[in-house]
């Protein structure tokens, strides 16, 4: 049986003085697409920055497929196959789409030819010269996964990717990520407030409350249950 | 006249080797060496000393570039590593490797000054100028470094790697490339261009223990002048001090000169504040 792609185990992590987890438990499965809710402030990004390196826990163990990795640094996470779409896109806004894409693909030495990215976003071929910061947030939103993707992750991290978007850019971006997913194997947690983005992608959903994972529900289950989702996200 | 614009030529492509350093290390990694003076002078006793064992004066230079360089790499690992967070700090921490740098040449070498022979006595006719054959060989020297630049950080790879880590360390970082890699090697390549010029004026000025200062400020003024973010700014900003610095020299004492240089900057930073290159 693989390990599994990621595991944190008892997690304690947070700012300064205040704790965002405390005692967190989560695994993904390898292959596996799970969406995590919560309402603002929750600590989701918290959890996305652990799952990438960018912050240590105080306590607790973070597994990347089987490998244990505290208080590595955040590149070495990115060698371990995490892939972390940040909230916020963060694309090199001065260089070009293409310069961006082979930033991702360093693991390639940057020579990687970027046709996969272009089929999954045709859209980034047509700008490909363009400077990143000129793009709109939907096209910056598919650069940055496209980014990501070029580094070849096994867990793709994605933190809001519909946060800023149009519903039918929303709609567009979760057909193609169903089709990456599949495609690739890939292991994915999606961060998401957008229900209709849960549905067209994750099985399973995960609730982060009060520093911890609340619930774990089948996404099925949610489809009607409304409740359910008012109760964790009080909405 | 001609003789006057070539020596401000060579003026600004020595400025600009040097500013070259100092903008890489601030625009990269947010810290501003008060040693970079001390590193130049590194670069020229580095060649003094090695004179004194009859190294060829050409092998003197690489060797400065290169000791210089390793320098810089041991100071980034043991020094700046560990305050890169706290600009401050960087600053106090910089400059006191300055003072020490400074007494350890006085120890080594004494507080006086030393020269080193011209490594090529001939002179080239330009027309109906007679002009120092070195002084050409270090203009053409320093052009091509700051071209290299240029093209490294443009053209490869690692350039463009080098200029992710600078725009955004974080992001770089998560896509898999080793900040603190990028950081030390860039602080070094920073140190070992100090070097480079060092050693490559030494045969043109006094060697001693005081002259940092006297690379370190102009430089400054340059960056501040042209702005740090990119090589067109460093370019622009040491061809606005060099080139006023050295045509105003033939005209009135070095003081006045000084005085009138820094007025400039001065005007220039209030009027285009974002530095000459910047849209
Ligand atoms: N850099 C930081 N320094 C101090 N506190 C922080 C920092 N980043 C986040 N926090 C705090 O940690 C808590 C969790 O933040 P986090 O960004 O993980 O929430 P989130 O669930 O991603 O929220 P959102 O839905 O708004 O993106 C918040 O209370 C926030 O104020
Ligand atoms: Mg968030």
């Amino acid at each position: 049986m693989t390990a599994p792609a990621l595991e944190l185990v008892d997690i304690t992590a947070g700012y300064g003085g205040g704790v965002v987890l405390n005692g967190l438990n989560l695994t993904l499965a390898a292959g596996s697409v799970t969406a995590l809710l919560g309402r603002n402030g929750a600590g989701k990004t918290t959890l996305c920055r652990i799952c990438a390196g960018l912050l240590s826990p105080t306590r607790g163990t973070v597994r990347i497929s089987g490998t244990a990795l505290n208080d590595r640094a955040s590149h070495t996470f990115a060698r371990h196959g995490v892939g972390l779409v940040p909230q916020g896109r963060e694309v090199f806004g001065r260089l070009s789409v293409e310069e961006n894409l082979r930033l991702g693909a360093i693991g390639k030495n940057m020579t990687a030819d970027l046709v996969a990215a272009y089929r999954w976003f045709p859209s980034l071929e047509v700008l490909r010269n363009r400077a990143a910061g000129s793009l709109s947030g939907g096209e910056q939103q598919m650069l940055a996964i496209a980014r990501t993707l070029m580094g070849a992750p096994r867990l793709l991290v994605l933190d809001e990717p519909s946060e800023g978007l149009a519903p039918v850019v929303t709609r567009v971006l979760a057909a193609r990520l169903r089709e990456i997913a599949a495609e690739a194997g890939l292991t994915v947690l999606l961060v998401e407030q957008d229900l209709e983005l849960i549905q067209a992608l994750a099985s399973t959903c995960c609730f982060l409350a009060d520093g911890g994972i609340a619930e774990t529900v089948p996404v099925a289950s949610i489809g009607m249950d409304f409740d359910l989702v008012r109760r964790h996200l009080a909405l | 006249m001609a003789a006057t614009l070539l020596d401000a030529v060579s003026a600004v492509l020595v400025l600009v080797l040097v500013a070259l350093g100092l903008a890489v290390v601030f625009g990269m990694m947010r810290v501003i060496n008060m040693a970079h003076g001390e590193l130049v002078m590194s670069g020229a006793f580095t060649v003094v000393w090695l004179q004194g064992w009859h190294v060829p004066f050409w092998g003197c230079v690489i060797a400065a570039a290169v000791v210089v360089g390793f320098f810089g790499w041991m100071i980034e690992w043991v020094l700046v590593r560990h305050t890169r967070d706290r600009p401050l700090d960087t600053i106090l921490a910089t400059w006191g490797l300055s003072l020490v740098l400074k007494q350890a040449i006085v120890l080594l070498f004494g507080p006086g000054s030393h020269s080193v022979p011209l490594p090529l006595d001939a002179m080239v006719g330009l027309g109906a100028l007679n002009y120092p054959a070195y002084r050409l060989v270090v203009m053409a020297i320093a052009a091509v470094v700051i071209a290299g630049t240029y093209l490294f950080l443009r053209c490869t790879n690692r350039g463009l790697a080098t200029r992710a880590v600078m725009a955004r360390p974080a992001t770089a970082e998560l896509l898999g490339f080793n900040t603190d890699r990028t950081y030390s090697a860039t602080f070094a390549a920073g140190a070992a261009l100090a070097g480079l010029a060092g050693a490559l004026v030494a045969p043109l000025v006094s060697v001693d223990p005081q002259m940092g200062l006297g690379y370190l400020v102009p430089a400054f003024l340059a960056i501040l002048v042209g702005g740090a973010g990119a090589l067109g700014g460093v370019l622009a900003g040491g061809s606005a001090v060099g080139a006023s610095t050295s045509l105003l020299g033939a005209l009135w004492s070095p003081v006045t000169v000084q005085i009138v240089v820094f007025g400039l900057a001065v005007v220039v930073i209030r009027l285009r504040p974002q530095g000459l290159m910047r849209e």
